[in-house]
């Protein structure tokens, strides 16, 4: 892929060599815009899913009854069953003009008309939120298990409240489970060409539909493979931020 | 009162995430053909339909031997005994049938 990235076409014809030609296209304002979107996209998924899947994971590990963790947590993965293009679709049942969720505002009568919902940003960031809060919730539920109910106990005992318990023992114990499933999100999320195909409509696109673009109707592989390696320098860039907390072998 | 507020939370996280099952649940037995219509009554049409494509079958049928295929890997390299002949392998679950299955072969 890096030495497609830096071959060039000649008309139809692919000639290899070295030609940096394709990284210069990147300044391209469309190609930018589509980095942009991206990572827009992402940052706000891993932030809303980290904090959607946070208190979720604790009220599972600490207010639900043991004998109920299992169903429980069993309940909030359910959707992974399904596939992942499939679950994409069911959303757009849900955001559609005539789904669900218009279906409901409109009885409620909150609504005058149906919200144009699917096709926009907003519901390609709740699928991915929606898939990546389940993942999340996974690998914080296993972080907050793991942790000996003690060090709470001891908190409180030297007098901490509820608030700084969690601040000060709670959360540095499981940054490190948090960070690791943040990148994990991140990186799934940025490289991800389903959710946004089916859910986003066509109104802007993301660095994955454009590499699509790129493969499937210009042919266009050098500049793909271009873009392809700075999908992958992104992706490093997460792991250089993220890497002091990042603990892959604690999942 | 944190603990109204915790259930209250588990209750609307449960709703957002099953939300969408649901729907494809609904749908799924829903009668007409328009997808996102109001479910105006019941049936199981959808789902006669299905058990009577031959072509959707075989495709649930593929779907079940590359899942079957995978379950069984890591055991065939873990021995050395020879791989098993194409025959043996082009099998999915006893109720796929053999015939669906491996149609091109």
């Amino acid at each position: 892929m890096a030495a497609m990235s830096l071959a060039r076409l000649d008309g139809r014809e692919l000639v290899w060599g070295l030609d940096w030609g394709n990284y210069a296209r990147l300044g391209e304002p469309t190609l930018l815009r589509a980095v942009a979107v991206s990572l827009e996209i992402t940052l706000t998924v891993t932030a809303l899913s980290v904090l959607l899947a946070y208190p979720l994971a604790a009220i599972l590990a600490f207010r639900v009854p043991p004998r109920w963790q299992r169903l429980a947590l069993l309940l909030a993965i359910l959707p992974f069953w399904t596939s992942y293009v499939v679950r994409s679709y069911s959303w757009l049942l849900v955001l559609s003009r005539e789904g669900v969720v218009n279906q409901a505002l409109l009885g409620l009568g909150l609504v005058a008309e149906p919200l144009t919902l699917a096709n926009t940003r907003f519901a390609t960031v709740t699928g991915f939120v929606h898939f990546f809060t389940m993942l999340l919730t996974l690998t914080i539920y296993a972080n907050l298990v793991q942790l000996p109910r003690n060090y709470a106990r001891a908190a409180a005992d030297l007098g901490a409240g509820p608030f700084r318990t969690f601040w000060h023992v709670i959360l540095p114990l499981t940054l490190p489970g948090i960070v690791t499933g943040a990148f994990l999100t991140f990186v799934l999320c940025i490289g991800d060409y389903v959710t946004p195909q089916v859910l986003g409509g066509g109104n802007e696109l993301s660095l994955p539909q454009v590499i699509m673009v790129q493969l499937g109707r210009r042919a266009d592989f050098p500049l793909a493979s271009a873009l392809s390696i700075v999908l992958m320098g992104l992706v490093t860039l997460a792991y250089i931020f993220s890497a002091r907390w990042l603990r892959l072998d604690r999942v | 009162m944190t603990r109204a507020l915790a259930w209250a939370y588990l209750g609307l996280a449960y709703a957002f995430i099953l939300l969408p099952v649901a729907a494809l649940v609904l749908f799924s037995f829903q009668d007409g053909p328009a997808a996102g219509a109001a479910v105006p009554g019941l049936s199981l049409r959808w789902y006669a339909d299905i058990l009577g494509d031959r072509d959707l079958m075989a495709a649930l049928c593929n779907s079940a031997l590359v899942a079957r295929a995978r379950r069984s890997w890591p055991a065939r390299w873990a021995s050395s005994r020879p791989t098993a002949s194409p025959a043996t392998s082009c099998r999915g679950p006893r109720w796929c049938g053999r015939s669906s299955c491996c149609r091109s072969r």
